[in-house]
This record gives structure tokens, C-alpha cells and sequence, in this order.
């Protein structure tokens, strides 16, 4: 009832990346913990993961109309580095994709996820000339 | 004195009763139960016109599958939709009802007799004329998507054979023996093409754009291959050869000259040469609009290039050069433009400006072009190629949604690219393009050299 009452927070306010990473991890990072009511299907793709060129857990789509399209804070290029408390900084693209739709599809109302936000591109990233 | 009577004009339409035989499954056994009713002989014929939808597929192959079986019934209720059967439901617009008939169909073979038997059916014996119209239209766009397997093929061609006052029968036969020798379609019909049969219009054009601003209509059919617009876009223009020329789908992007973005190294001179070029192609011999050259430099000279001279030097530097080129006809000038370009190692170069995260000695944003030198990182600020990956050091590469990453030589010696790009796709793509072309290319020189 307290959270209603608080309104809409995009990122939870009180976390404190420190207390599940080394200073390490998160060296340079901009660290957030996303809250996303279980609500219709999440529509996150990832794409990445340890053994793959990029080394780690990035959002590859956020589908229209999704929970996660519709909680907003997260887009695509984002770095995935827990859900639901689990460190994915070292998963497979497997391992990630399996433990977000268990998280998704087990109990409780919420789905945390912490994610690295990727910072604004200052290049031009839309237009291509052949 | 017996009269000859006149053959019988009207042939008798062939139905699916005979291929249901064997190949569809038994009917439900309610209306076996029911056969004391009078309704109960109408369902039995299971192979004409209902305005039921079905619970189970028709073919006895489908109903083996728990999933096929929802996706075939699901296929079937669009087809009574867009057939305008379907109690209740008016038809929806768009490829909506299309790609719910055939998108599954293209992925699973299974399906796509189904999807035939189905529009047959709803074909046979059915008295409702704008019903039936619309019917005709699903099965000229199923002739263009996948052919019936040969078990049904014949009896597809014997029911389109005997419908020769349907407008669209003759050509529903010429496409079933195309799609049978060319192979299956991977999408379900376009907007162009569900729009075209529903206004009765086996022809489609479609517009072309070139990048002189021109625009010319190309007729293409439901089999057309991006190849052969290529070639008859090619023997239309009068081109020499379709070689490294292709189809390019623009979406949203906006397009503009990669030149007055800055992407090539070029001198002072060179700038004050194609900004003349440039105001040649736009006003021809036109002097009048020489006083308002300092308010067009941005259509004229690369962005980063403008402050180099004050406005006032610019148009004076420019109009010099537009005298010189009074007496020359446009060729010749476009002539002249592209042998300027011709000399710089930038010259017909895909740019891409990404992040790179795998060389600390680099700048973090690069320009990497793509060209066919190889693939060429350029430092954006100065414009200096800092290196440049010819295609036969190129050993591996590959592409995400936010990634592009390229891996050169071997592991003793060599190096790699990761880049943060949205357009890792087009990389990818134009790199693949490139290597194949390389390699067509070495094989054949090989091939020359060992005859």
C-alpha cells in the first residue's frame, strides 16, 4: 500500500549497486535496479552472454506494448547484470535467457533487474549511405 | 431422324470427393450419431462449402499434430472471414486475415496442403457469389506462395481446369506450374499484392527511386526475385552490366550525400570544385543565383569544411570555377565530378559510425567504411584511416542487434573489431557481399591462370 501511495518510480530509488557488486564490476557504470509489475508478457529479448564476442548480457529488442515497454528505463544496448538477485555478469546467452522467463513465470508480482545503462550515443547510429 | 443434340457446353466442376477418400479424415462422429436428422448429410460432405468452422482439420496428416490441428482450424475461420462467411465478424482489411491463412503454412510444409484442400472446399459447391470471389482471391495468392504437394497437385489442376469462367482459373494454373518449379515463397502475401487481387489486378508496379531524384514503375509478380528487377532495371537504363548494383528498401532513414557530411578526406580545392559541380547540376548556366551562394554552402561544401573560409571567399572561389565550366554540358561536368572522387581510397565506401571497445589505442567513436579496398577505420575527427583489413585477412565476423564484431588474421597474429552499432545488420551484410565477391572473383583468377 506504502508503494502506491509513493507513485511510479522507474528505478527503486534506495539500491545500492555496492551491495552486489565489486567496485570492480561496476567501475564507470551507471548501476540501476528496475522493479517491472508481472503484468502480460515482459517482450525483452537479450542477445550476448561470456562466450560470445560481446562478453556480456545486453538488451537486443524491447517489444511494443511489453511490461518492460510499458515500465520504461530500459532499452535496448542496456547491460543485464542480475535478475531476480542473480548475477548474470558471467552467463551464457542461454543461461540468461532461461533464468529471465523463470523469473518471469515463477511466483511473486515483480520481476528486479539490475541493469548497467548504456550511455547516450554521441555518434550517428541511424543513417547509412551505399 | 434422331437430332443431334449439342455437346453439353457447361463441364462439370471437379470436386476434392474423390482425393477426400483417402487423404482427409473421417467425418466427426456426431454426425453419425445425428444421422436421423436431414442436416447430417450436409456434413458429410466434407469436401464442399460450409459456413461452419471446422474443429479439426480436413486432412487426416494434420489432425496427427495437437498444434496443427489449432493452427488449421484458426486458418480456416480467417478463410470464412475473408470470404465474408463468417457470421457476426465483418472481413478486416490489410494482410491481417492473409497472414493468419498462410503465415504457418510457409513454415510448416504439413500445412500447406491443408491450406489448399480448405479454400477448395469453401470453393465447391458454394452459391454465394461475393463469397466466391473473394475465394478465388486466397487461392491466386496460395499459387504464388507454395505449390500442393503431388499427391494433390493433379487434383488441384483438374478443379482449376474445370472452372474456365473464373477470371483468375487460367492464371491460377500458369502459377501452380511456376511455384512447383521455382519453390515456395518465404513470406506471406505483401499489402501490394493482397490490395492488387482484391481490385482485380494480376499486374502490380512498383516504384523505383534512383539516386538522381528519378523515379520509373517496374511491373514484378508474386515470384519476381530482387535479381531479376536488378536485370530488367539494368536493360531498361541501358547499363553496361548489373555487377555490385542492388535493391535498396527504404524504411524511415532519410538519405543525404555522404560527401557534404564529411566523410571523405578532401582539400580546400577539391571542396571549391564539387561545390561548383554542385551548383552546375542544381542551376546549370544560371548566374543569377551566384549572390545567394553564401546561404546554400550547406548544400554545397561538407559541413566540417565551411568555416575554413568566410562565406564571401567561398561564393567568389565558386563562381571562378562555374565560369570555367560555362561551355560543358552536364555529362561532361558529372564526368569531371566523379574522376575527382575517383582518386580518393574513400570512393564508393559504405560509412558507419560506431563505438569500439577493442582498441585502447584508438579513438572511442570511429568511422568504419566499407569498401572495396576492405574494411577501413577511420579516425572521424581528422579523417586519417588508422587501418584498414583487406578481405583476405578477414577471418570471421558476425552481427547483433547492438553489436558488430569482426575478427582479422590468425591467432598468433592478428587483431579483432568490437563495435556498439545499431547497424551491425548492414555491416554484416555489405561485409558478406563483399567476400563473396571477392572470392568469386580469386576463383576465377585461379581459374585463368591454371588454363
Amino acid at each position: 500500500e506504502l508503494k502506491k501511495e509513493q507513485g511510479f518510480q522507474k528505478y527503486v530509488e534506495d539500491f545500492d549497486p555496492y551491495s552486489m557488486f565489486t567496485s570492480d564490476q561496476i567501475a564507470g557504470k551507471d548501476v540501476r535496479l528496475l522493479r517491472i509489475k508481472k503484468e502480460g508478457p515482459l517482450d525483452l529479448a537479450v542477445e550476448g552472454g561470456i562466450s560470445s564476442p560481446l562478453g556480456k548480457i545486453v538488451v537486443s529488442a524491447i517489444y511494443d506494448g511489453g511490461a518492460a515497454d510499458k515500465h520504461g528505463g530500459i532499452v535496448k544496448g542496456d547491460h543485464i547484470m542480475a535478475v531476480n538477485g542473480k548475477i548474470l555478469t558471467d552467463a551464457t546467452l542461454h543461461e540468461a535467457q532461461t533464468t529471465v522467463a523463470k523469473s518471469w513465470n515463477s511466483g511473486g508480482d515483480w520481476i528486479d533487474l539490475v541493469i548497467a545503462l548504456s550511455p547516450p550515443k554521441e555518434y550517428e547510429d541511424e543513417v547509412t549511405f551505399f | 431422324n434422331a437430332q443431334v443434340k449439342e455437346p453439353e457446353v457447361k463441364i462439370k466442376a471437379y470436386t476434392l470427393e474423390e482425393f477426400s477418400y483417402d487423404h482427409f479424415r473421417p467425418p466427426a462422429k456426431e454426425s453419425m450419431c445425428k444421422v436421423v436428422l436431414p442436416k447430417a448429410r450436409v456434413k458429410d460432405r466434407i469436401w464442399a462449402c460450409s459456413r461452419e468452422p471446422l474443429r479439426q482439420p480436413l486432412l487426416k496428416r494434420v489432425s496427427a499434430s495437437t498444434e496443427m490441428v489449432v493452427v488449421a482450424c484458426q486458418a480456416f475461420t480467417a478463410i470464412m472471414r475473408y470470404m465474408g462467411d463468417y457470421p457476426g465478424k465483418l472481413a478486416k482489411s490489410g494482410t491481417e486475415l492473409t497472414d493468419l491463412i498462410f503465415s504457418v503454412a510457409l513454415q510448416e510444409d504439413t500445412l500447406q496442403d491443408e491450406i489448399y484442400c480448405q479454400i477448395v472446399k469453401q470453393l465447391t459447391d458454394n452459391c454465394n457469389r461475393y463469397s466466391v470471389d473473394n475465394g478465388w482471391q486466397l487461392l491466386w495468392l496460395c499459387t504464388g506462395l507454395f505449390p500442393p504437394s503431388n499427391a494433390l497437385l493433379p487434383h488441384v489442376k483438374r478443379f482449376l481446369e474445370t472452372h474456365p469462367e473464373e477470371r483468375l482459373a487460367a492464371d491460377c494454373i500458369q502459377r501452380l506450374n511456376k511455384v512447383k518449379r521455382c519453390g515456395s515463397r518465404k513470406n506471406p502475401p505483401h499489402l501490394l499484392e493482397v490490395e492488387a487481387i482484391q481490385l482485380w489486378s494480376t499486374k502490380i508496379l512498383h516504384k523505383i527511386y534512383f539516386p538522381n531524384d528519378t523515379d520509373e514503375a517496374f511491373e514484378i509478380f508474386t515470384s519476381t526475385k530482387a535479381k531479376d528487377l536488378c536485370e530488367s532495371i539494368t536493360t531498361r537504363l541501358k547499363l553496361s552490366s548489373s555487377e555490385g548494383l542492388s535493391l535498396f528498401l527504404q524504411v524511415e532513414d532519410k538519405e543525404l550525400p555522404k560527401y557534404l557530411r564529411g566523410y571523405h578526406q578532401c582539400t580546400k580545392e577539391d571542396a571549391i570544385q564539387i561545390a561548383a559541380f554542385l551548383y552546375k547540376v542544381k542551376f546549370n548556366d544560371d548566374k543569377s543565383q551566384f549572390l545567394h551562394i553564401p546561404k546554400m554552402l550547406k548544400d554545397l561544401v561538407p559541413e566540417d569544411m565551411i568555416r575554413m573560409m568566410s562565406p564571401e571567399e567561398w561564393r567568389k572561389s565558386i563562381v571562378a570555377v562555374c565560369n570555367r565550366h560555362a561551355g560543358k554540358t552536364p555529362d561532361e561536368v558529372k564526368l569531371a565530378f566523379l574522376k575527382l572522387l575517383y582518386r580518393w581510397a574513400t570512393f564508393g565506401s559504405a560509412f558507419f559510425e560506431v563505438k569500439q571497445t577493442s582498441e585502447p589505442n584508438f579513438p572511442d567513436i570511429v568511422r568504419i567504411a566499407i569498401n572495396k579496398q576492405g574494411v577501413t577505420v577511420i579516425n572521424p575527427r581528422t579523417k586519417v584511416a588508422l587501418v584498414t583489413h583487406p578481405y583476405n585477412k578477414i577471418s570471421n565476423w558476425c552481427s547483433g542487434s547492438t553489436y558488430f564484431h569482426m575478427s582479422v588474421g590468425n591467432l598468433v597474429r592478428g587483431g579483432k573489431i568490437l563495435c556498439e552499432t545499431s547497424l551491425g545488420y548492414k555491416m554484416d551484410d555489405l561485409l558478406t557481399s563483399y567476400v563473396s565477391a571477392y572470392l568469386a572473383t580469386a576463383k576465377q583468377k585461379t581459374a585463368r591462370y591454371n588454363a
